[in-house]
């Protein structure tokens, strides 16, 4: 038998009648107490209860002893099975009675024992899965197993999703239906936080003078209770309290403490049921976490559609509400070193404090704190025993407010909001709850986290790249680099959290001469921030960064001593120099080619991400687009400075020269130039004088630079002899020296002080309208410093300087036009001006030839070598071979004797073919073997009426100082100086013409007036007596009539039109009779006779007006063809009269045989004030004149013909339309006769 | 007799002129009058006056004949040329400060300037006040 139940599963004890142990099978044996190892009473041996002199209550024995029945039950134990099992066990009894067999009187009790636990809280466990209800069946069965200990009433209250919240879930005995209504909290039972903090169970006997129905309605009369915490404890997480259970007995019942005795027991109950509602709980929070899965879908949403970082901040902070269901919440974000309030819960809108200071509220914020701490990626969960201490803290500096909101905490968790190293800012989230952060609320708490930096971190990614993107656009540049990028810098500075920022323009493309040109510093650690400074240096490493910025498009180097991120050069320049232990550069490129570099430098050793690497390029884009607007505002001013000083009536040699001072001054400014000069070149000298410079100049060097540059000599005399530019990078190579020595006759001395300043130099050929105006030198103190961009930024430099120059000069030009022109003007006689023009030509176009002709030389002269060749404009002998320099160049006329050009040749053709309409100009050039060019330019001088007067013609046998020929600039000054010289001519013509005009017309309005005061006179006298001296009488009347005529036609001339008409039939025979009447005297004295032809009976006109044309006619004859023929006393004249009617016309023809009138001249002899040519006689511009008015009011004309029968002479001859006088009359008549 | 050369092309001032002056009398003796229109009559009257008789006045119209402005220039550069003298009143329609006074600056023959128009008697006064001069000289 021993052997059989040493082999059993169930411990087999034999108890006799006192209870006292006789029997222990092994298995038994195991489940006592250690160390009890002899026989004895159960209770001591089992439960070491010694003092005790009951058995248990509950014993299944002792229902067998006093019924002599068998009985069953469960125990409850904290024996330990074994050493290791420290646990407390449920043991299910079987007790049978044990009689004597003799006289089956009861002697003991066998009790069969079996350790139930596992199968109770499989029980439980498997319920869970099975529901709620079979769950709460299982649990009340084992508080029915609880209150065999000696209690009439059992509770459970267990945790729900909301942490302040406990509600009923199992109860055993009274009320156990109605268990589940109720709902504890905080606030509703103050013993649930002491209940949650006890370490056991506790005993209680009061609701703080509330009655117990208003708790939960269900407990009745008032008693003593028990409760005991359910709480699960696990290594890794802060313990949980799952809940809470609560006994007691009935108010009529026995009284709690007589089982205090089993009062532990409730504590062994409690850690076995704990963890199986854990699980449960576990296990039904299944949907819970649905729920919170869809919350937090929904917050992503929120947080997609939220428009700020703020209002994400708020939503973050409602969803941590709703979803941890905490006290307070709240978020903060680190600007600088401060902590600012973002977002936080309505609860804590009047406590909590809007910024905390990252240095001086370490003790008093939490989330100072966390700041502080080493990994400040891992939440920081305080208890009470640290809030109390921060609760001191903040008591101690007079916040007694915020001291005890401390107090009322029971847990608070500060989670880091984190970009990578960085604390973005915090998410503090409290409770009054103890033990609120369990696994799930921290994880969801670090959902909340993580969404929180990550939209923190996007954010102020994009907030930097957005003020990095706004550089541009936002500071507005100025003409001063360093002063446009101060602001901007500074920006980066912070964006990037630099210590400094800098700005450098690589100085140097060489190795060999390698400098940093710091164009503006943002320096953080200085007062007042942003200091911005501006220096060139020799800098170690500025090689090696080019060529990494090159390769890489940026420098990252987290460590400047550490030789894997970079050399000993660098660490020499960054950390010895600037105390930079890690910097950032990005490559600043213009125009496709590296111009400079950004950088961002740290004291600090640091790590540089991806994204800042891409930000850094992105501001460095951002800043060559500030630094290629600085350039072009710089020229931009240049060019308006042009544009406004460079006009006429400024002090313009001081205005130019300050420009050009301007120019070189931004030029050096902004290529970091060490010096420079410019030079313009005299055209008449051709040599290079120095107008501006600027550098070191010492007293010797300005003699240098003040010496002028002939062509050919040294660098600027090749730059302005070839034209084309010139760039040494390293005036030091032997090559460069002995092209200079070579070059630089004479100048020894002053070429090895060169050589000894400068390390790199470039010239510049100021070119404008193709023409070499002068040189621009510049030189850098680095070998390699004129980079690509650099040498583009000068020549844009030298194109303007050029302009200015070409402006000035044309300035000078116009006004030296002017003052001559104005001297030409002012000339007293005709032949004056002529004779000033070439002068005036030489000077103005810069010619070395001028040549004038009046149109009728010029005319004259083609008319002859037309006809006799031999007498063409002599062909230089030189021809074929070079044209030497003219000693006088720019000094004044010299006769024309060069070869002629085909322009000239165009331009004589138009002239002899259209006089009237030659407009055009020609610019000839004829290239000489050398590639020198001999250009001509010929314009002609044509009054505002389009009359061609005469030709200027001037000319270049070596062209311009650069070997150019005129330019379009020459062409406009000569075409402006003819058309001056032309209305100079034209008033001078027009005033000597009027002149002898009003001479000739005075002498001849008093040439009939003599007669006629001669017969006044006589009569007067009494010498003159009539009949005796009718014809004496009758001649001086004949000249009243003349006189007459002669007014009325100097009247009309002078009004330009002619008498009122006054149509009438006229007796042609009569009108010519009368005529020839009045020129009796004349006629017989020259002897001429009329011959008249006169067909018609009566012609029609104005007979006052025909009258005093045909006696200006006859006039003509006898005042100039007659008595312009050689005087032969024997000889006659003879002119021809003839009047006819031709169709509907009336004509009349004066035939002379004089000396004729010049095709040329036939239509302006009937000009007013014109005067013909022909030096024997000259007519005053008035007769012709009035004829010419006559006819037209007839609606008829005059003109000149040649003799039809080809004789010398011409034919004046006048045609008008008489049938329509004729019918105007008629009508007239008729309309006279019957009047309306 | 006193000789007197009228170059006057307009025959409407040289006839009463010439008719005029034929009637005068200078102490007591009347004047021969030659009238010529032409500058080249003018000259073959001069030419031959040099061998035969001088003139002892000349009245010389400045523009003949016709509209020719150098005739009467002509006539003084020839007497210049040929050196013969005779005091010469230019008698001209032009006015002061024109060709008159030029040649009178030219040509020391010329005594005095008329204007036309001017009444015969002025001219009258005019050739009186030249023979008393050249008889003073």
């Amino acid at each position: 038998v021993p052997i059989l139940h040493s082999q059993l599963d169930n411990g087999i004890a034999v108890i006799d009648r006192s209870f006292r142990i006789r029997y222990l099978n092994d298995r038994m044996r195991q489940m006592r107490r250690p160390g009890a190892q002899q026989l004895g009473v159960c209770w001591m041996e089992f439960d070491g209860h010694f003092q005790r002199k009951q058995p248990c209550p509950w014993c299944p024995v002792k229902r067998v002893f006093e019924d002599g029945k068998p009985h069953e039950g469960v125990t409850i134990s904290d024996l330990a099975v074994s050493d290791e099992d420290q646990d407390y066990h449920f043991f299910a009894v079987n007790a049978l009675p044990l009689r004597d067999p003799d006289n089956h009187a009861l002697i003991g009790a066998i009790g069969v024992v079996h350790d139930c636990t596992e199968e109770i809280l499989d029980e439980c466990r498997a319920t869970i899965l099975k529901g709620k209800e079979a769950f709460r069946t299982a649990l009340e069965k084992v508080l029915g197993i609880v209150c065999k200990l000696g209690f009439d009433r059992a509770r459970l209250y267990i945790g729900t999703d909301n942490p302040h919240q406990f509600v009923g879930f199992a109860a055993f005995g009274q009320h156990n239906k109605d268990i589940s209504v109720i709902r504890l909290d905080l606030d509703t039972d103050p013993h649930l936080r002491a209940t949650m903090l006890a370490s056991g169970f506790r005993e209680c006997t009061e609701l703080n003078g509330k009655s117990p129905p208003e708790i939960d309605g269900l407990r009745g009369p008032m008693t003593p209770w028990l409760e005991a915490p359910l709480r699960v404890q696990n290594d890794e997480s802060p313990p949980v309290f799952v809940g809470k259970l609560t006994l007691d007995n009935k108010p009529s019942g026995r009284s709690l403490t007589d089982n205090r005795e089993y009062w532990h027991l409730l504590d062994v109950f409690a850690g076995m049921l704990a963890p199986i509602i854990a699980e449960a709980q576990d296990h039904w929070r299944w949907k819970e976490r649905a729920s919170h899965t869809e919350k937090l879908r929904h917050l992503d949403e929120a947080l997609l559609q939220a428009d700020s970082i703020q209002t994400q901040m708020e939503v973050i902070v409602n969803c941590a509400r709703d979803l941890l269901k905490p006290d307070w919440c709240h978020i903060r974000l680190r600007e600088g070193n401060k902590l600012l309030l973002i977002a936080n819960s309505p609860e804590d809108d009047d406590r909590v404090r809007n910024t905390v200071d990252i240095e001086d509220d370490r003790e008093t914020s939490l989330s100072v704190d966390l700041v502080h701490q080493d990994c400040p990626s891992k939440p920081v969960i305080w208890t009470e025993d640290g809030l109390k201490k921060t609760a001191d803290c903040l008591r101690a500096k007079g916040r007694s407010a915020t001291a005890d909101h401390f107090e009322s905490l029971s847990c608070s968790g500060v989670f880091g909001l984190m970009s990578g190293r960085d604390v973005l800012g915090t998410l503090v989230i409290q409770s009054r709850i103890p033990f609120f952060f369990d696994e799930t609320r921290i994880a969801l708490a670090n959902d909340l986290v993580q969404r929180a930096q990550v939209l923190i971190d996007a954010s102020q990614r994009l907030d930097k790249h957005f003020k990095i993107e706004q550089l541009s656009s936002r500071h507005s540049p100025t003409g001063n680099l360093t002063e446009s990028l101060e602001e901007p810098l500074q920006r980066i500075g912070e964006v990037f959290k630099a210590d400094r920022a800098v700005l450098a323009e690589f100085g140097s493309i060489d190795p060999a001469g390698e400098a940093l040109y710091l164009w503006a510093v943002a320096d953080a650690r200085e007062e007042p921030r942003g200091v911005t400074l501006c220096y060139q240096a020799d800098f170690p490493g500025a090689y090696e960064l080019i060529q990494r910025l090159t390769r890489d498009g940026a420098m990252a180097v987290p460590d400047v001593t550490d030789e894997r991120y970079a050399s000993e050069a660098i660490r020499r320049s960054f950390l010895e120099i600037a105390g930079v232990r890690a910097f950032l550069a990005a490559p600043i490129f213009l125009s496709g080619e590296l111009w400079g570099t950004l950088i961002v430098e740290y004291c600090d050793f640091r790590e540089f991400p991806c994204s800042e690497v891409s930000l850094l390029r992105a501001a460095a884009t951002q800043v060559s687009l500030m630094v290629l607007a600085c350039q072009q505002l710089q020229l931009r001013d240049i060019d308006h400075r042009i544009s406004a000083g460079m006009t006429p009536g400024h002090d313009y040699e001081a205005s130019y020269r300050s420009l050009l001072d301007n120019i070189l001054q931004h030029a050096l400014q902004l290529t970091g130039c060490h010096g420079g000069h410019i030079r313009t070149i005299d055209w008449a000298t051709g040599e290079a004088v120095t107008h501006v410079e600027i550098g070191e100049t010492r007293v010797d060097e300005e003699r240098y630079w003040r010496r002028a540059v002939k062509l050919g000599h040294l660098v600027e005399g090749e730059v302005a002899k070839t034209g084309r530019e010139r760039v040494v990078q390293d005036v030091t190579t032997d090559v460069f020296a002995q092209e200079l020595r070579r070059l630089a006759v004479g100048w020894g001395e002053e070429i090895q002080q060169f050589l000894h300043r400068e390390k790199s130099y470039a010239c510049f050929p100021l070119i404008a309208d193709d023409e070499v105006l002068g040189t621009f030198s510049i030189s850098g103190v680095h070998i390699g410093h004129f980079t690509n961009s650099r040498l583009r930024t000068v020549r844009e430099f030298a194109r303007r300087a050029a302009l200015a120059l070409r402006a000035a000069r044309y300035i000078e030009r116009m006004r030296m036009m002017m003052a001559l022109t104005n001297r030409v003007i002012g000339a007293e006689h005709l032949k004056d001006i002529w004779n000033t023009i070439p002068r005036v030509a030489v000077e103005v176009l810069q010619a070395e030839y001028a040549e004038v002709f009046s149109y009728s030389q010029y005319r004259d002269r083609l008319r002859r070598e037309a006809t006799h060749p031999s007498d063409a404009m002599p062909v230089d002998d030189r021809e074929n071979r070079e044209f030497e320099p003219s000693a006088d160049v720019g000094c004044g006329f010299v006769p024309y004797s060069a070869k002629r050009l085909e322009p000239l040749d165009l331009v004589e053709n138009q002239i002899t073919s259209h006089p009237q309409r030659h407009r055009s100009e020609a610019l000839g050039a004829l290239h000489l073997p050398s590639g020198r060019v001999h250009s001509l330019l010929v314009c002609p001088i044509m009054k505002p009426d389009g009359t061609l007067v005469g030709i200027l013609r001037v000319d270049n046998r070596l062209g311009r100082f650069g070997g150019l020929g005129f330019t379009e600039f020459d062409r406009l000054l000569m075409e402006l100086l003819c058309n001056k010289l032309a209305v100079a001519i034209a008033w001078r013509q027009l005033a000597e013409g009027r002149e002898r005009s009003v001479l000739a017309a005075t002498h001849d309005l008093k040439s009939p007036l003599q007669p006629i005061r001669t017969v006044l006179g006589e009569l007067q006298a009494g010498r003159y007596q009539l009949p005796r001296d009718y014809d004496e009488v009758r001649r001086g009347c004949r000249h009243a009539l003349l006189l007459e005529s002669l007014i009325m036609d100097t009247l009309n001339v002078a009004r330009g039109q002619a008498d009122s008409m006054d149509v009438s039939s006229l007796d042609p025979k009569r009108l010519i009779d009368e005529v020839l009447d009045i020129f009796q005297d004349k006629l017989e004295q020259y002897r001429v006779v009329p011959t008249c032809s006169i067909t018609p009976q009566s012609i029609w006109g104005t007979r006052a007006m025909i009258f005093r044309a045909v006696v200006n006619i006859c006039s003509n004859v006898l005042e100039h063809a007659v008595p312009t023929m050689e005087y032969d006393p024997k000889a006659t004249n003879a002119f021809e009269i003839s009047v006819r009617v031709e169709g509907k016309e009336a004509v009349i023809r004066v035939s002379d045989h004089g000396p004729g009138i010049s095709k040329e001249e036939r239509e302006r002899v009937f000009e007013s004030g014109y005067q013909t040519n022909a030096t024997s006689t000259r007519g005053h511009g008035i007769g012709l004149a009035a004829v010419r008015l006559t006819m037209r009011a007839h609606d008829g004309e005059v003109r000149l013909l040649d003799r039809p029968d080809g004789k010398r002479g011409v034919v004046v001859e006048l045609r008008w339309n008489n049938d329509k006088l004729k019918k105007q009359v008629r009508e007239k008549d008729v309309g006279a006769s019957f009047p309306p | 007799m006193w000789r007197i050369l009228v170059a006057e092309d307009d025959p409407a001032i040289r006839i009463p002129m010439a008719r005029f002056l034929r009637e005068q009398k200078y102490r007591n003796t009347r004047f021969d009058v030659i009238e010529v229109y032409h500058p080249k009559q003018a000259q073959d009257a001069l030419r031959d006056s040099k061998s035969d008789q001088a003139f002892d006045v000349i009245v010389l119209d400045l523009v003949m004949p016709g509209n020719n402005p150098e005739g009467g220039r002509q006539v003084l550069e020839f007497m210049a040329g040929k050196e013969i003298y005779a005091p010469v009143i230019v008698a001209t329609a032009y006015g002061y400060d024109g060709p008159a006074d030029r040649v009178r600056q030219d040509f020391s023959v010329v005594k005095g300037v008329l204007t036309k128009s001017f009444p015969l008697e002025e001219l009258w006064k005019a050739i009186e006040t030249v023979l008393e001069e050249e008889r003073d000289t």
